[in-house]
């Protein structure tokens, strides 16, 4: 009996060391949950000519004035200046922001509690991506307004207040995971479904460069 | 001989192959050009006949048609006097060829010594980078060339009569005038270029009838994502990449995996000594 015993350890000790890495990937948590609705589908082009037996036929040609006097952009409805979550304990300031110069990267607040609603694409509720983004942490000033953004799930509320007093209710519909470099395009869609996606950074830490690895991505949509 | 025997697999396969390109390339669906119309000929309605239709009737100055997508192919465009009829002298021709998948603005304006012309400009829907937007200036007034500048800063030196300059600036709200090298300028007039477009002035009209002043176009969806968003440099939320107590389980298994081989070892060694 005492003469098995080694053999039986060995047996053991070889199976946890595989086993072990085997388990903790099968049950690492799942980065990604919820669906995301379809992408939009292509936008309608302008009434279209057609050639006919009789020639060119352009229907219903709209005409406008093209002088620059007379030029409005088209009105964006009121910015977002404010986003509440509740199960995560958000309460923060929203405060516009474009790319940062030279970059190519979306400007971010110095302040790591208050949150940058990108400027250039449409307000939430409007059709199209709004994208909110937030600090996850800063080395100086510590955790940000998203610290605990990828706790929210499928089913979590997200209330947006804007500039004209009113506010909004969003249901968040799925969370994603992307490397920093491949950002999926449709995140800054302006058009299609309304749908909010709220950025902070997320994944493995490189303590080197002081950086994460991924953007983890939060899409809510209109709760009606 | 030998030769011959090559050079007639070589003109053979040749031919095949330039045979079959213009068949692949009809089977897929041809791309219209997209035409905008602008009406840039000062106290003069038209009437605008394309291959010899009437298409737009009493058209007039200083305005555009939306974004027409027409087959390509060659088109003649007359102007008439509104209400002028069809058989009467145009008091402007010309054609253009439109390319399939091409985007150009066609202009009736005036030259540098005042008479009637039909310009036709490509438009480069190539994207800009985000934030930014294309400003385009197109001169086709009756004046002499001039510069322009954005908030007073000069953006460009010289844009002569039937051309064109181009520049990539932020987005953003701006007073636009014109720096005349002799007498008459245009504006300041408040400019919006909104990110993501392409914001095209033409500067239309005559400095001697006094009819100067400031067309404009904008062609949208030219926006580029922002490549990355960067919100954390504190390290405090990293995933742990491996979980401590399947760490500590496999120290364990390896103590334990090098432990039992030692015993086993050791114990033939005795048995065989």
């Amino acid at each position: 009996m005492r003469r098995r015993l080694p053999f039986a350890l060995l047996a053991i000790s070889a199976i946890a060391l595989i086993a072990t890495p085997v388990a903790v990937w099968a049950m690492r948590p799942d980065v990604n949950v919820g669906t995301l609705p379809p992408p939009p589908p292509p936008t309608t082009a302008s009434p279209a000519a057609v050639l006919t037996s009789s020639g060119l036929a352009i229907p219903d040609v709209v005409v406008r004035s093209a002088r620059l006097a007379d030029y409005r952009p088209a009105a964006k409805a009121a910015r977002p200046v404010g986003l509440a979550i509740g199960s995560i304990g958000v309460r923060a300031t929203v405060v516009p922001v474009g790319v940062a110069p030279s970059e190519t990267t979306v400007e971010v607040p110095t302040d790591v509690d208050t949150l940058g609603w990108y400027r250039f694409g449409p307000v939430p509720g409007a059709s199209g991506s709004a994208v909110v983004i937030g600090h996850v942490d800063s080395q100086v000033q510590g955790p940000g307004a998203f610290f605990r953004l990828h706790e929210l799930g499928p089913g979590d509320g997200v209330t947006v207040l804007f500039a004209d007093g009113s506010r909004s209710e969003f249901r968040v519909v799925a969370r994603r995971s992307y490397p920093k470099s491949r950002l999926p395009a449709g995140l800054f869609a302006r058009t299609g479904r309304p749908m909010l996606a709220l950025v902070t950074c997320g994944g493995a830490f490189d303590p080197l460069t002081r950086s994460y690895a991924d953007n983890v991505v939060i899409y809510a949509v209109p709760a009606h | 001989m030998q030769r011959q025997w090559w050079t007639k697999v070589l003109t053979l396969f040749v031919v095949l192959v330039m045979g079959a390109a213009p068949a692949w390339e009809a089977g897929a669906k041809p791309l219209p050009a997209v035409v905008t119309v602008l009406h840039a000929l000062p106290n003069f309605t038209a009437d605008v006949y394309v291959n010899g239709e009437l298409t737009l009737s009493g058209f007039k100055p200083e305005t555009a048609t939306d974004p027409l997508e027409l087959p390509a192919g060659k088109y003649t465009i007359e102007i008439r006097d509104v209400g002028a009829s069809a058989d009467s002298k145009p008091a402007l021709e010309g054609s253009v060829e439109l390319r399939a998948g091409e985007n150009v603005s066609i202009i009736a304006g005036l030259t540098k010594v005042g008479d009637p012309a039909l310009n036709v400009f490509a438009n480069d829907v190539s994207r800009v980078p985000a934030g930014s937007t294309r400003l385009v200036v197109r001169n086709v007034a009756d004046a002499p060339p001039f510069g322009v500048r954005l908030d007073g800063k000069l953006v460009f030196k010289n844009v002569p009569n039937s051309s064109e300059a181009t520049k990539q600036v932020d987005a953003g709200t701006y007073a636009f005038r014109t720096t005349p090298a002799s007498g008459s300028k245009i504006g300041p007039e408040e400019l919006v270029l909104e990110e993501g477009t392409a914001g095209i002035v033409y500067t239309v009209g005559s400095a001697k009838d006094g009819t100067l002043d400031l067309m404009f176009q904008t062609i949208a969806g030219l926006q580029n994502s922002p490549g990355s968003v960067l919100t954390g440099d504190g390290g405090l939320a990293a995933s742990s990449g491996f979980p401590a107590w399947a760490a500590g389980v496999m120290a364990v298994a390896l103590i334990g995996l090098v432990g039992s081989g030692a015993a086993i070892v050791r114990r033939r060694a005795v048995v065989r000594g």
